[in-house]
């Protein structure tokens, strides 16, 4: 084996692992400079979310040999993140994350170009999204992880047999932690299951009956979620509710105690109402640590085939001893994220407008306000006014025409979506197959048909 | 201002939420010193001051290269050429002021030699990147100077992390689950009274669904007992039947305080008095209090006379109680019942350990009262942790666990990697370099690391064995290079240990933690623990085999517990000796080891032969490992289990993680799987909480549950979540 490099290099101890072949190794493994170099100048990797384990993660990758990171987060710095978000000082409290994050990442590693993006991720473009090799997320909230996950498997196509055509996967690596307690997994569309194959792996949130909270309080949370959830909107009427104000907290934790006296119930403290009324979960540096760094290296082994890839979901309990685990779970083949999508028959004839309103009544999708995208093409947009109008047309034209006149393809719709008694964001897939094109007419017209052997428990 | 709190209270409120101000306090008192400062140090260091640890000293005499800077966040191209320890002290106390941060220019390896009275200042040390010799003299030297040591190490994508410490005693050691102490089949008088204050059949309906599940259950278990000449229930039939009981005082469908009743009935179950672990604790040779004997154990002996004398076999109450519906005045009732009796047995407690204090010479009031009280509301979560010294462990391997190891599929991988550790420490003591450390000559390095290892294997008598090429050609490629991600992992991992040793909550971990950055079957090789460790374990199996022997029809014939073999065989008499068939009798009688045996053999299709005699533990191993006898069938029984894990692989119970053998219980909304085994000990797995409301859907197998069901749920509108609330981001 010849090595290139001097004993002398940055890349002293990653060259080890880029550039000697092995025996446990990836399938498209080839050890070498290039592709030290090539994941180097080549391999663009997003972090989602720059707050503990963001952080974490935007050290471990610039130390991974990764050189092209972007960032995004909303948040600006608090005194709390400093615990353990390690990248901020006292004196960046009030400055977006993503950008405190990458400016230090970069004074101290050089070489590695971080891009801050001090924003929601709903608010970026899909192809923003797809010119990532690969997206690691650092998120703590079900919902955000829900949002990246449909965006990655929106990128995904599948060939005639249904198989997942490879230049199109985009793959994800996700953590999460809660104090002593985490996951690390790796999430590759059409081959491992993507974060909604699985969601049933995530907790319910814990919620009170109305009843309770106004009739039968036992505990201080009950009484904390009276003050916040009743009494706040009794008193203020339309004002609603700000927990990031410490003047509303103090009037919920205030009245709180109120309610606390006159049932008798001990134990509202000022930290337990910030605990209940922002849901806050314990963090520590040290598990984020963990979780970052196996996802880091996960994504470098995903990139370089450098060793095998987890398969692909990982528990860590450090609480009671110290337990990890790995778990294979499977796909859900009929997944409406990551699946082949739904298969939907139309006639050639159907509007764009009747094709959203059936979307409203389609008993998977419940999708209401949606609007369509075809590839590149925005179809309909419901927001903002300049756009809908802008759209507006389209609306009473044939969909077959507005997907220029193709047997079949793929659409993405975008809309509010009832799930669980709840409203949600949600970006879903359909593959439009035009009925009558191919020759086969089908009686049963206008009806919305769904490739689906299981049922939907509702 | 009461809510505006102290900046420092603010900054580590996430922490605090963990570990409280107790655990603040603790960490902000320890004094922590870091041998050597590569990733692998500088981030466990970087976790901890992040969390305000009171103070850290560096240890490291090398000087900054270029290479470091690809592997450590804590120096920069500024440092090159620097000392390493000064570069790497510079930037972590950037991450806190108020952490006291010192370093000295020294090598480790020196240090260990020359000054051994350096350490005794500190509350621990984490050691990486020692080899071998060194681990041994220093892990000699903390444990003279009562100084904790947590071992780390990252080679490539492989590490270890281990614990040393000559006992670690935890009174708040914090379990995910852990049974509610409510005392419904063994109520106390006071409660008793309460209990009959409450007329079950109250012909107001509000009334009656406001009636708290433990007034019940109290009430109902009493009323069963008395038609059961004493029994509680004990059979899967009786406990179905119990339930039904539960289920025909309900008046309408909405009583959600029945509901309740009926998933907590396993409470009622649950066996009186102290656990085996506890009451292991309380035999321990400590237990007999002597003037130097720690504050814990003064407690444990205190709790010893509680349990045989005012406790009637229970320990003090913990006097707390979970949520559950309830009216609020008979919820705060019960509450204050509960603290009551907590009150009072901490008064009981707290007069015995004064009183032996006095007896042992001590200040009766060195143990201070919110001491006392922890432990009092701790007393059934105590747990004891001892470890071997690393030169025990190193000179005195088990040859056996070893071999095992090498030969499960499981574990081969990890104590593969271990012996590798340990090889390439030999190699470098010969060669004076790492096997691959440097470019070429890798074919010549591969060749002697492989040499090397057998010889350790044949040193540590395991003559027979062999370790994969594969793992030896990863070894050398890997060239003692220090990954960061890598170091970050197992740096991180050894940061929460020293959290857990420094605050004296939650369980360090035991045993030799192998990371295994390949596939991430990491795995901790237990192999080297004395039995006391296995207390945990050995309970479970014990309730396991009992299962078994109880011929309860609870369907489940695999043990499903990774332990290994002596253990297991230790588990397998006690849970001989657990039958109560002779109490208190360190024997067990030869009918019931041929009797167990003969299950086992009835399990894995073997037979059974046997004669009335009563043996000791000595002889029911041998027995169990004597081939002609036919009882040396462990490893058998190993084998079958992991077949047995492999055939029913597809659903896993989401506590113990092991494939679900026989009826299988879904959670209809959370959509969680127990086995029966993790459901009627009532367990549901983290993060859920025990006390919400589960409804579980029992499926006689798989197959059946895979079945399409339109389930219809009764309406519960008022149960009708009302808000959603994000969780904040992090």
């Amino acid at each position: 084996m010849v090595l290139m490099d001097a004993p002398q290099s940055k890349s002293r101890d990653l060259d080890k692992l880029l550039l000697r072949s092995g025996n446990l190794v990836g399938p498209g493994f080839f050890p070498g400079t290039d592709l030290r170099d090539d994941i180097r100048e080549y391999v663009r990797v997003l972090v989602v979310g720059a707050g503990g384990l963001g952080c974490e993660l935007l050290k471990d990758l610039a130390l991974s040999g990764f050189r092209n990171l972007d960032v995004i987060d909303m948040d600006r710095i608090e005194v709390t993140n400093l615990n353990r978000q390690f990248l901020f000082r006292l004196e960046d409290v009030g400055k977006p994350k993503a950008e405190v994050a990458a400016k230090r990442v970069m004074e101290r590693v050089s070489g590695v170009e971080i891009k801050p993006h001090f924003s929601r991720i709903e608010d970026k473009e899909l192809d923003f999204y797809n010119d990532f090799n690969i997206i690691a997320l650092g998120l703590d909230s079900i919902e955000a992880r829900r949002y990246i996950n449909g965006v990655a498997c929106g990128f995904l196509e599948y060939d005639e047999d249904d198989n997942p055509r490879s230049e199109t996967i985009k793959p994800m690596v996700d953590g999460g932690t809660e104090g002593f307690k985490g996951h690390a997994r790796v999430i590759v569309p059409g081959v491992t299951p993507c974060f909604e194959c699985t969601i049933w792996l995530f907790p319910p949130q814990v919620k009170f009956p109305l009843c309770t909270l106004a009739e039968t309080p036992r505990n201080a949370a009950h009484c904390i979620e009276y003050a916040h959830l009743i009494k706040w909107h009794e008193v203020h009427g339309g004002k609603s509710f700000d927990p990031d104000e410490p003047e509303h907290m103090k009037w919920v934790y205030d009245e709180a105690i109120k309610r606390a006296e006159l049932f008798g119930i001990p134990g509202v403290t000022y930290s337990l109402t910030q605990g209940v009324v922002k849901n806050i979960i314990p963090a520590i540096a040290s598990t984020n640590a963990i979780i970052s760094a196996a996802c880091a290296l996960e994504t470098l082994k995903i990139v370089s085939g450098c060793s095998k890839t987890l398969a692909n979901y990982l528990t860590y309990n450090g609480g009671e001893g110290l337990h990890t685990k790995v778990t294979e779970f499977e796909s859900d083949k009929e997944c409406l994220v990551c699946g082949p999508g739904i298969l939907i028959e139309l006639d050639t004839s159907i509007t764009l407008q009747k094709f959203i309103d059936m979307l409203e009544e389609h008993p998977k999708l419940l999708l209401s306000k949606a609007s369509v995208k075809h590839g590149k093409d925005s179809l309909y947009m419901q927001a903002p006014p300049v756009l809908e109008e802008m759209h507006r047309p389209n609306l009473s034209k044939p969909l077959y025409d507005l997907m220029g006149r193709v047997e079949k393809d793929t659409v993405h719709v975008f809309g509010t979506a009832l799930k669980n008694e709840e409203k949600q964001s949600s970006l879903t897939k359909l593959r439009v197959v035009f009925k009558e094109v191919d020759g086969v007419a089908d009686m049963d017209t206008a009806t919305l048909r769904v490739n689906s052997k299981r049922k939907t428990p509702l | 201002m009461i809510w505006s709190l102290t900046m420092s209270k603010t900054k580590y409120d996430r922490q605090l939420r963990i570990w409280g101000e107790v655990g603040q306090a603790a960490l902000e008192e320890a004094s922590i010193c870091l041998l050597n400062c590569g990733p692998t140090g500088s981030e466990a260091l970087k976790n901890l001051v992040l969390g305000g640890v009171g103070s850290i000293t560096i240890v490291d005499g090398s000087k900054v290269e270029l290479g470091d800077l690809g592997n450590n966040f804590m120096v920069d191209e500024r440092s090159v050429g620097q000392s390493k320890a000064k570069s790497t002290c510079a930037f972590l106390q950037e991450l806190n002021d108020s952490v006291k941060a010192k370093f000295v220019e020294e090598s480790p390896d020196t240090l260990i030699m020359t000054s051994p009275s350096f350490f005794s200042q500190f509350t621990l040390v984490i050691a990486t990147q020692l080899v071998e010799d060194s681990m041994v003299k220093l892990d000699r030297i903390c444990r003279e100077a009562d100084v904790k040591v947590v071992f780390v190490r990252s080679y490539g994508l492989v590490g270890l992390v281990r614990v040393s410490v000559q006992e670690h005693t935890i009174i708040d050691s914090k379990p995910d689950h852990f049974l509610d102490d409510l005392r419904l089949n063994n109520p106390w008088p006071e409660l008793n009274s309460f209990v009959e204050t409450i007329d079950l059949n109250v012909s107001d309906h509000v009334a009656h669904k406001h009636i708290p599940y433990v007034v019940i259950l109290v009430k109902m278990a009493d009323e069963w007992t008395k038609s059961h000449s004493g029994n509680l229930p004990s059979t899967r039939e009786e406990k179905k039947e119990f339930k039904d009981f539960v289920k025909s005082k309900m008046i309408s469908m909405d009583e959600d305080n029945y509901k309740e009743a009926i998933e907590a009935a396993f409470k009622v179950f649950a066996p009186r008095g102290i656990s085996s672990e506890i009451q292991q604790i309380c035999n321990d040779s400590c237990a007999e209090p002597s003037s130097s004997s720690s504050d814990f154990w003064v407690m444990v002996a205190a709790l010893k006379e509680f349990v045989s004398n005012e406790g009637d076999g229970e320990a003090p109450l913990e006097g707390s109680i979970p949520d559950m519906t309830s009216s609020t005045e008979h919820y705060i009732n019960l509450q204050k019942i509960f603290l009551a009796k907590a009150e009072a047995d901490f008064l009981v407690m707290e007069k015995r350990v004064k009183n032996i204090l006095k007896r042992i010479d001590r200040d009766p009031s060195s143990i201070s009262k919110p001491t006392i009280k922890s432990f009092c509301k701790n007393a059934r979560k105590l747990k004891v942790c001892r470890y071997r010294t690393v030169e025990d462990e190193f000179s005195n391997p088990s040859v056996t666990e070893i071999q095992k190891c090498l030969a499960d599929e499981d574990y081969s991988g990890a104590m593969g990697f271990y012996v590798l550790l340990r090889a390439v420490d030999r190699f470098t003591a010969n060669y004076n370099k790492f096997p691959g450390q440097f470019d070429g000559g890798m074919d010549e390095d591969i060749s002697r690391l492989k040499t090397t290892a057998l010889s350790l294997l044949a040193d540590l008598g395991c003559n027979g064995s062999v370790l994969p090429d594969d793992l030896i050609n990863e070894m050398c490629r890997f060239g003692a290079s220090e990954l960061h991600v890598v170091a970050a992992f197992v740096g991180g991992i050894a940061s929460q240990e020293v959290i857990k040793l420094v605050t004296k909550q939650f369980v360090p971990m035991l045993g030799t933690y192998i990371f295994n950055g390949i596939d991430h079957k990491s795995q901790r090789l237990l192999v080297f623990l004395k039995p006391e460790a296995f207390q945990g374990a050995i309970k479970a199996i014990n309730e396991r085999i009992l299962s078994v022997l109880d011929d309860s029809g609870s369907g489940r014939v695999d043990m499903g517990m990774h332990v290994l073999n002596d253990k297991r065989k230790r588990v397998a008499f006690e849970a001989l000796m657990w039958k109560p068939v002779k109490e208190g009798s360190s024997q067990i009688t030869k009918t019931d080891a041929e009797k167990y045996i003969k299950l086992l053999r009835a399990i894995y299709m073997l037979e059974a032969h046997g004669e009335e005699e009563e043996i000791t533990f000595n002889q029911f191993l041998d027995m169990l490992d004597d081939p002609d006898w036919g009882f040396g069938i462990m490893s058998t029984v190993l084998r079958l289990e992991s077949n047995d894990r492999n055939r029913h692989g597809s659903q896993v119970c989401s506590v113990c993680r092991y494939p679900i053998i026989g009826s299988w219980f879904k959670e209809v909304k959370a959509r969680f799987s127990l086995c029966s085994q993790c459901y009627s000990e009532g367990k549901v797995p983290p993060p859920f909480k025990q006390e919400e409301d589960y409804r579980f859907r029992e499926h006689g197998s798989e197959a059946e549950a895979m079945k399409p069901k339109c389930v219809c749920f009764s309406v519960q509108s008022h149960k009708k979540p009302i808000a959603t609330r994000k969780k904040q981001r992090n």
